[in-house]
């Protein structure tokens, strides 16, 4: 007998500009958790989404129970009984579980085929129960619902699917630990029903506490695959990173710790956001702000860009306290946000790279009173296109032509040109790929040298461990810890992270 | 390689072909039709959806719409109308141009600041403002207009009529405001991205104000051309304007969601409109027709720029 669930047989994707899988081949036992692991850009949802059809491959064979499947478009996978769970659900948030379960396929009576509501509802109600600990009336509405329950609600269209095979992206990422570890205990459950489970993480605790096997991706190749029992937390690292981190991060400027204070925040608190939160930045300083999603760190960068008002507390800027209420005035006062979402935040992606290098700078620099110095504008684009080697084809060309690498370097170049004092950088090498994460890192460095003084924002522990000079940890909203990057290790870090408040 | 530069050259300019098509059909099918004088008088009714769609232009690229425009005119052409009868043609004008900017700011107020859709905040000043006219109009026309008024709308500057020149000049200044100033560039990338526009440090309130705020003085400016031309103001006045003014941008190859699009393209966009009236019109075509052809000509002209984008 075979006992496989899912082979991956020399599967290749490219995307314009990237190899995104280079013949990669994983079996997947049946009735096992398999994790997937590896950086942002390592391949690991393309993987996912070509095995139920989403992406197609373009090479490769993809086996399900043994039989060569014909997986080409994104109703396939459902049909060989995969399921895919993404990390943004696909859930209408009007409708009522049991609607979302049947949706598109509602089950109908009758000459007229009107609804069975009756069945669905029952239906629903019986896959809900065998998920015994989730207690969950079908007829509440998606919008309702807390994140671990909607993803409640995804395995249970999924099995309502009769999916053998459960694929999850980052399940836990926007879960709190406990909704983590009931998430765990239904994997467990589930596999004990025969279901096989795929998912994604880049937290390594994770595999060890509900894996059984593992897998590791790397600039789209496969590393290895192992027995979870035959591998430690150490060699799995070092296998995604793929080399020392001495290697990976630029060295660092040591800071001297008789610089300026740039920058001061004095128990600033947003209900339900975060809580008196102080720190202090000073010139040519690099603080990380590390937490797991959801834990206020981008509230408070948005807070101090003027984008988040305020309920209480102070910031200071060169020792003056300031009432910062928009991004004009943070701007005046010399400061710059990169935004965690670039697409939404940073770029204007209709328009073209120069109009979006110049646009923060138009009103302090590169207009002359009402109108602009094209000549000007162009001369300083081109010299923060050599400073940061920003590739792109022309000036003229749309800003959403770009890979995500040099889409986020025009998100910094644009900054640049305002010559900010204070640079808040939030999750700046999310989604980009390796090369230019180095290169990202790079610029930091040599930013933090001319003075500027630079907040970290980042929920991958290596990196803030690799290149800021102090961290500060968040969670629920508060700052738990400050720690000394040379003395810390990521199980300090996720210690504080993770750290509950006391009631 | 080729066959992608053909492609871009359709997507920027194919509107402009679509043009130089109608013309050249047009001047086999009527001797009378490529004269200078029906040029000119192609011009100048051109002029009205023109001026509309200059403002419309700003609106749309800054991801707005105005439906007020008709009834913005009307109001604005009958207030002006009825101050020259009392206090003069110069206060006159200034009253109907001021009514203009007054509804266009209340627009952009309230949709910027109340945060309430540009659609349904444009379709009620639709209604405040043709109701306003009605009342202030009782119903009726207002004629019995000084000479002196009629420069406006039928002057000529040596030959060529004075809307037209009108038309170049707002044309000529809108085109540098959107091309060479801060704030034309503020208008695209606020309607591009708003939450990315305002993060760059841009007061995104004041763009979308100042959009209808060019909006409704352009109404204002129509209404009282139109006035003029007719010699006096009608009640009426407008009805409908405004979908010509929006397909004249949308045929002009402008983003209905805001953020891409050239002022020339409206131009292009206004004189398909105006050709295909004063064509059809020669051709006699009777007017229930014009409509369904003005329709099919909209459709047939977007279906194409959309191809180009792929």
């Amino acid at each position: 007998m075979n006992n496989l669930a899912l082979e991956f047989i020399n599967i290749s994707k490219s995307f314009p500009g990237v190899q995104a899988l280079k013949e990669v081949s994983i079996q997947i036992k049946k009735a096992k958790v398999h994790a997937i692991v590896g950086e942002n850009g390592a391949g690991k949802s393309t993987l996912m989404k070509i095995a139920v059809g989403e992406l197609l491959r373009d090479a490769g064979t993809i086996k399900v129970f043994g039989q060569e499947a014909q997986i080409s478009s994104s109703s396939d996978g459902y049909h060989y009984g995969i399921s895919l769970i993404h990390q943004e659900f696909s859930l209408v948030p009007n409708l009522d579980i049991a609607q979302n379960i049947f949706l598109g396929r509602e089950l109908t009576k009758g000459y007229l085929s009107f609804m069975d509501n009756h069945q669905m509802y029952k239906r629903t109600e019986k896959i809900l129960e065998s998920l015994k600990m989730f207690h969950l009336d079908p007829h509440l509405k998606i919008k309702d619902l807390t994140v671990a329950q909607k993803q409640v609600v995804e395995i249970a269209k999924a099995l309502s699917l009769n999916s053998k095979i459960i694929i999850m992206d980052e399940p836990s990422a926007a879960l709190t630990l406990e909704e983590t570890r009931r998430l765990f205990e239904l994997i467990r459950e589930l596999k004990e029903k025969g279901v096989t489970i795929l998912f994604i993480s880049h937290r390594i605790e994770e595999i060890f506490e509900v894996a059984d096997e593992v897998s590791i991706l790397r600039d789209g190749e496969l590393i290895l695959t192992k027995s979870v029992a035959q591998i430690d937390r150490n060699q799995v690292i070092s296998n995604m990173v793929g080399r020392s981190l001495e290697f990976f991060f630029p060295s660092k400027v040591e800071h001297k710790k008789e610089a300026k204070i740039i920058l001061e925040v004095k128990n600033i608190s947003k209900e339900r956001q975060f809580s008196n939160v102080s720190f202090q930045l000073k010139e040519g300083e690099i603080i990380g702000l590390a937490g797991l999603v959801g834990s206020g760190r981008s509230e408070v960068a948005l807070a101090i860009f003027g984008l988040n008002h305020l309920d209480a507390g102070e910031i200071y800027l060169q020792e003056k306290k300031v009432n910062i209420n928009s991004p004009f005035e943070a701007i005046k006062q010399g400061l710059a946000l990169l935004p965690e979402d670039r697409r939404e935040l940073g770029l204007i992606i209709v328009r073209s790279v120069l109009e979006n290098l110049s646009l923060p700078a138009l009103y302090w620099d590169i207009a002359r009173r009402y109108f602009i110095d094209l000549k000007r504008e162009l001369t300083i684009g081109r010299k923060i296109q050599k400073e940061l080697s920003i590739r792109f084809a022309s000036f003229s060309q749309k800003a959403e032509s770009l890979s995500g690498g040099n889409q986020q370097k025009v998100v910094v170049g644009k900054w640049l040109i305002t010559k900010p004092k204070i640079l808040i950088m939030d999750e700046p090498t999310r989604g980009i790929d390796v090369g230019a994460k180095l290169e990202i890192y790079n610029i930091v460095n040599t930013l933090a040298q001319r003075g500027i003084g630079i907040i970290f924002i980042s929920s991958e522990f290596t990196e803030i461990l690799g290149i800021t000079h102090r961290i500060l940890v968040m969670s629920e909203g508060r700052i738990t810890a400050e720690l000394d990057p040379k003395s810390s290790t990521e199980e300090d870090i996720l210690k504080f992270a993770t750290r509950k408040k006391v009631s | 390689m080729k066959n992608l530069q053909f492609k871009n050259i359709i997507r920027q300019y194919g509107i402009l072909f679509g043009l130089i098509g109608l013309i050249i059909v047009f001047s086999l099918l009527s001797k009378q039709f490529f004269t200078i004088s029906n040029m000119l008088i192609v011009m100048r009714q051109t002029s009205i959806v023109a001026f509309l769609g200059v403002g419309m232009t700003f609106v749309i690229l800054g991801a707005g719409i105005d439906l007020s425009v008709g009834s913005v005119l009307a109001f604005s052409g009958a207030v002006a109308a009825g101050v020259i009868q009392k206090e003069g043609v110069f206060l006159g004008i200034f009253a109907g141009l001021a009514l203009g900017v007054i509804l266009g700011a209340f627009n952009g107020l309230v949709i910027a600041k109340l945060r309430i859709p540009a659609f349904i905040v444009t379709l009620a000043m639709m209604a405040i403002a043709r109701g306003g006219t009605l009342v202030y109009t009782e119903g009726r026309p207002i004629t019995g207009l000084p000479s002196s008024f009629a420069f406006l709308g039928r002057g000529y500057i040596g030959n060529i009529p004075f809307p037209i020149v009108l038309m170049l000049i707002i044309f000529i200044l809108a085109y540098v405001i959107l091309k060479l100033t801060r704030f034309g560039r503020y208008v695209y990338a606020t309607g591009g991205n708003i939450n990315a526009a305002r993060a760059s440090g841009i007061k995104v309130d004041n763009i979308i104000i100042s959009n209808f705020t060019i909006s409704g003085f352009l109404s204002g400016l129509t209404g009282i051309v139109l006035a003029s031309r007719l010699n006096s103001a009608q009640p009426t006045a407008g009805m409908g304007y405004e979908l010509d003014a929006i397909a004249a941008v949308v045929l002009g190859g402008t983003n209905l969601f805001g953020g891409e699009g050239e002022l020339w393209g409206t131009l292009v966009g206004a004189f398909i409109m105006g050709i295909l009236n004063n064509g059809l019109n020669m051709l006699n075509v009777s007017s229930f027709y014009q409509q369904v052809v003005k329709g099919i000509v909209i459709l047939i002209a977007v279906t194409v720029a959309q191809s180009g984008k792929k």
